[in-house]
């Protein structure tokens, strides 16, 4: 699909179906998402695996998307966040367009939250010993893990976790509880894959 | 940016309860492009005139606000004398206070959905697509009991 940038999105035909198609990067490489008509699923897949057959194309799994995902510090809303959560304490801040003209909901309360510094801070966090803490393990003395993995392609333990806004720095030591145990692990803000994004946009 | 992709083009759609109805023996068609079950191997209009029957019509187009939801939903017929019976059986919905053409949004098997009454003895069952397939078991368990089979769209017209 020439010409079609990294947050682009358009309507084409694939396999024949019009589909909406995103180039998105929810795992961090080279990829697009395809919207379409429900009832249409089973030939596009047909013609997804018939065409990717000779280039080595796979299906995968959501708890591969999920490591992959959590690589680029990419958030699942509702795991990684809750309702108390905002776009400036989850880091993303560049996702809010308060310069807007137009209306949309949850502005009045994302101005709130612009004026002042979040008290907690989302980050990621690398596991010293290889444990892989249970997600909603504590970050003492206050925070918690929202997401957890053992990483086969770093070869390392990762996750995501809300700790305080002050010890949201690379290479900060925290120390998660989980089980009775204490472990520590390292902070990291930017992600663990590509974090120069250099894959997702190229 | 058209909201064009929402409307199935290109290739042939599937009902969800496809593979049900297949294994109930029906007989399909490409109409309007959707793959139609459109006859089955037994008495299907003796089951309309005695019992029940019901006929997977997710093809039918479906629009709210202007938009195509025809795929977001599936569809089922049940008519004959025991329609009534059957849908009581999975739906609390009173249908005896209904009359042709009212549209009843109506829990059907625990699930959100919509009852149009064409008919005292046929109605029209929209749930979520993605519950095709239970719907499809939930409809064949109590309609087993009553003596209803599963109909092709060709019994419809009689």
């Amino acid at each position: 699909v020439p010409a079609l940038e990294y947050l682009d999105a358009r309507q084409a035909r694939v396999a024949g179906i019009t589909c909406l198609l995103l180039r998105i990067g929810f795992v961090g490489e080279l990829g697009y998402e395809l919207h379409f008509p429900a009832a249409l699923g089973e030939p596009l897949w047909d013609a997804l695996i018939a065409a990717g057959e000779p280039h080595g194309l796979k299906p995968f799994g959501l708890e591969a998307q999920r490591l992959l995902r959590a690589q680029k510090q990419h958030i699942i809303v509702g795991q990684d966040t809750d309702s108390e959560s905002t776009p400036y304490g989850a880091a993303m801040p560049w996702i809010v367009k308060l310069d807007k003209p137009q209306d949309f909901v949850g502005r009045w309360a994302l101005e709130h939250a612009a004026g002042e510094p979040p008290a907690a801070a989302l980050v990621g966090f690398e596991m010293a010993d290889g444990h892989v803490p249970a997600e909603g393990s504590v970050v003492l003395p206050d925070g918690q893990v929202t997401s957890a993995y053992r990483s086969p392609q770093l070869g390392r333990v990762i996750g995501l976790a809300w700790v305080p806004a002050a010890h949201a720095e690379d290479g900060r030591t925290i120390t998660i509880s989980d089980g009775g145990r204490r472990y520590t692990a390292t902070v990291a803000t930017k992600p663990f894959y590509d974090p120069e994004g250099k894959v997702l946009r190229g | 940016m058209t909201l064009e992709f929402l409307t199935p083009s290109g290739a042939v759609a599937h009902s969800p309860m496809e593979r049900q109805a297949r294994a109930a023996g029906a007989r399909f068609e490409v109409r309007d492009g959707w793959n139609v079950a459109v006859e089955y191997p037994h008495p299907e209009r003796q089951a309309l005139r005695e019992t029940a029957g019901w006929a997977d019509l997710s093809h039918l187009p479906k629009f709210e606000d202007g938009v195509d939801m025809t795929c977001a939903y599936a569809a089922l017929l049940i008519a004959g004398p025991l329609s009534r019976e059957l849908i009581a059986r999975f739906s609390a919905v009173d249908l005896r206070a209904s009359a042709p053409g009212d549209v009843m949004p109506v829990s059907i098997a625990r699930t959100p959905g919509a009852v149009l009454v064409q008919d005292t003895d046929r109605y029209l069952l929209r749930f979520g697509a993605a519950l095709g397939e239970y719907m499809w078991e939930v409809v064949g368990d109590a309609g087993g009991r009553l003596g209803a089979v599963p109909v092709g769209v060709d019994s419809l017209d009689a």
